[in-house]
């Protein structure tokens, strides 16, 4: 090609500086979107997060007087509270979510008949929103005509007002996340099954493996970096996850579901306390920084 | 695409195969009833919904609810303005996406690939930490309340995924027709415009789907930007009926029901573009 190029171009280097300045126009329209609506607004809230605020208005520089007064017992622990919270509500979702969607994944690989709309139908709540989701399972949970409510006291004799007792809503709580997210877990796990060559699993027939010892020994080593990349993935989701702790609990009762980022979104957009909601935000932030880094190495050490 | 087949050469004994069958049959009931449910309500007259036992199987099936949602309240300009706004961010998104990853793929210059990668770190930042100084931004610029920060909050959202899928999606095409068009004195624009766009289509609609999704389902924006009844988002609107006073059950599930049948339509029609979207998205981040 470096061949044909300087007969046929009037000249490449006026070419090449063309090119340059076009890439630079493609690619300054999304800097400018990304600088103005995700860049300014986070060190816009690192600045609030070290002054006293009264509403937007920052009266005066506190330092890390925000950071302290969060984690002091003064506000009543709500921070140890809400990441106490958070860690129920990721590492409980994570426990259903994950072995249910391997598993669901290998059942739906297999072949069967109307295997299309196993699937269609098991992936369908993928798309239904949080704030549908909430919706739907308040109608479910309801205290006094709510489906669940009826049948828990059918099958268990309990009569029990799901979101109104601090244990009860933090169970709800999971499963409905688990009811809305399980899909993505499982479409992650079929595309990594549908890339394991079919030679493995013959040679594993022949030599006479049970299906469960082929479980174990080969389709889950092999499954091995997407769980982790999911894992990570689905824990920053569910970290950072607002709509549907926000309309399905409140955060209540007795903030018995206010997860650190629900604390974060309610000092801020109920109570207005600007400084106290952007120092919580920065928490999370970092938090999500070494959730990221997290993924970051798996993702480089998948692909070497 | 190739699957392995486990059942039909390991010969697995009759119990196994229905174990599997009532294992399925039973998450697609556990998928299915919330949304069922939500539709029955939905058809219910007023006077039934409130029963206790609950009845799984409606008496008489009535459109009233869906009227009165439709007709009594603000739902067709929600209904019409998560349209508008979702078309108009995806499209906008994708415009800015499908350029920017076009010159990160093919036009690599110093530095090009840890400015791709700072970009998509951005799509890492958790929402609830911008939504405050967004928030006064919007105030102070004026733009609360108009549908324009909504568009422009969900394409900043969105562009640094969607910059990074399509550049997976431009690596992977065929280099040798864009090299001759360029022997023959093509522009590196006009290969993006006659040559990659076109041959890209399929990948380019499946990654724009998937903002279709996320901007069709999006409460926190639509819920902190706008608070006018004539730019309001459907999920936000939605919300509004059950803060509101007495819950009229029927016709939020009514309203429900009306704003998933647009996506769940999409979905069944769509769904292997969407799989496709998703997975490529996981496995390259």
């Amino acid at each position: 090609m470096s061949t044909l190029q300087g007969t046929n171009f009037v000249s490449s280097k006026k070419r090449k500086r063309y090119d340059f300045y076009t890439s630079i126009l493609f690619i300054t329209p999304l800097l400018i979107l990304i600088a103005a609506i995700t860049i300014v607004p986070i060190f816009t809230a690192l600045r609030w997060s070290l002054y006293e605020t009264s509403y937007a208005k920052m009266i005066k520089f506190v330092g890390f007087k925000n950071y302290i007064s969060i984690f002091s017992p003064k506000q009543g622990g709500e921070v140890l509270i809400s990441i106490f919270n958070s860690l129920w509500y990721v590492i409980c979702s994570l426990i259903i979510v994950m072995p249910l969607g391997i598993c669901l994944a290998v059942f739906l690989n297999q072949d069967l008949r109307m295997r299309g709309l196993f699937r269609t139908v098991i992936i369908m709540p993928w798309v239904i929103s949080q704030t549908i989701t909430a919706m739907l399972f308040r109608w479910l949970y309801n205290g006094n005509f709510g489906v669940l409510t009826y049948l828990c006291e059918k099958l268990l004799g309990i009569q029990l007002d799901f979101l109104s007792n601090i244990w009860p809503a933090r169970i709800s709580l999971v499963l409905a996340n688990v009811w809305n997210t399980l899909p993505i877990v499982i479409i992650l796990m079929l595309a990594a099954l549908q890339s394991i060559s079919i030679d493995i699993y013959e040679a594993a027939k022949i030599d006479g493996s049970s299906r469960i010892n082929t479980f174990f020994r080969i389709t889950l080593p092999l499954l091995k970096p997407t769980i982790g990349v999911t894992l990570v993935m689905q824990s920053m989701e569910y970290f950072n996850m607002v709509t549907l702790i926000n309309n399905l609990t409140g955060g209540g009762p007795f903030k018995a579901t206010q997860t650190l980022s629900i604390y974060a979104y309610r000092q801020g957009f109920e109570f207005w306390h600007v400084g106290l909601s952007s120092a919580i935000s920065v928490v999370i932030l970092l938090l999500n920084v070494v959730f990221s880094l997290i993924y970051i190495r798996l993702l480089t050490h998948e692909s070497n | 695409m190739k699957t392995y087949n486990v059942n039909s050469t390991l010969k697995d004994p009759v119990w196994i195969k229905i174990l599997n069958y009532l294992i399925l049959i039973i998450m697609s009931v556990i998928s299915l009833f919330p949304l069922y449910w939500g539709l029955v309500t939905s058809l219910k007259p007023e006077g039934q919904i409130m029963t206790y036992p609950p009845r799984f199987i409606p008496e008489t099936i009535t459109f009233e609810n869906y009227y009165k949602v439709l007709f009594m309240s603000n739902y067709k300009t929600y209904f019409v303005n998560t349209i508008i706004v979702t078309i108009i961010s995806v499209i906008f998104a994708t415009i800015i996406a499908g350029h920017a990853a076009f010159a990160f793929s093919r036009m690599k210059f110093k530095h090009s690939d840890k400015i791709m990668f700072l970009v998509l770190m951005t799509s890492m930042i958790p929402p609830v930490a911008q939504l405050i100084p967004l928030y006064i931004l919007a105030v102070k610029s004026g733009l609360y309340n108009t549908k324009i920060v909504l568009v422009l909050i969900y394409a900043a959202w969105r562009t640094p995924i969607l910059t990074w899928l399509l550049k997976g999606f431009f690596d992977k095409l065929p280099i040798d027709i864009e090299e001759s068009a360029m022997i023959d004195g093509c522009t590196k624009a006009k290969v993006l415009y006659k040559i990659v766009l076109p041959i890209s289509k399929p990948g380019i609609v499946s990654v724009a789907l998937l903002s279709a999704v996320f901007v069709w389902n999006d409460y926190l924006v639509s819920a902190s930007f706008v608070s006018q009844e004539r730019h309001r988002m459907l999920s936000s609107g939605i919300y509004n009926y059950i803060t509101g006073y007495g819950v009229q059950w029927g016709q939020l599930m009514g309203g429900v029901c009306m704003a998933i049948i647009p996506i769940v339509i999409l979905f069944i029609c769509l769904q292997k573009q969407f799989v496709a979207g998703l997975s490529a998205g996981a496995v390259k981040g």
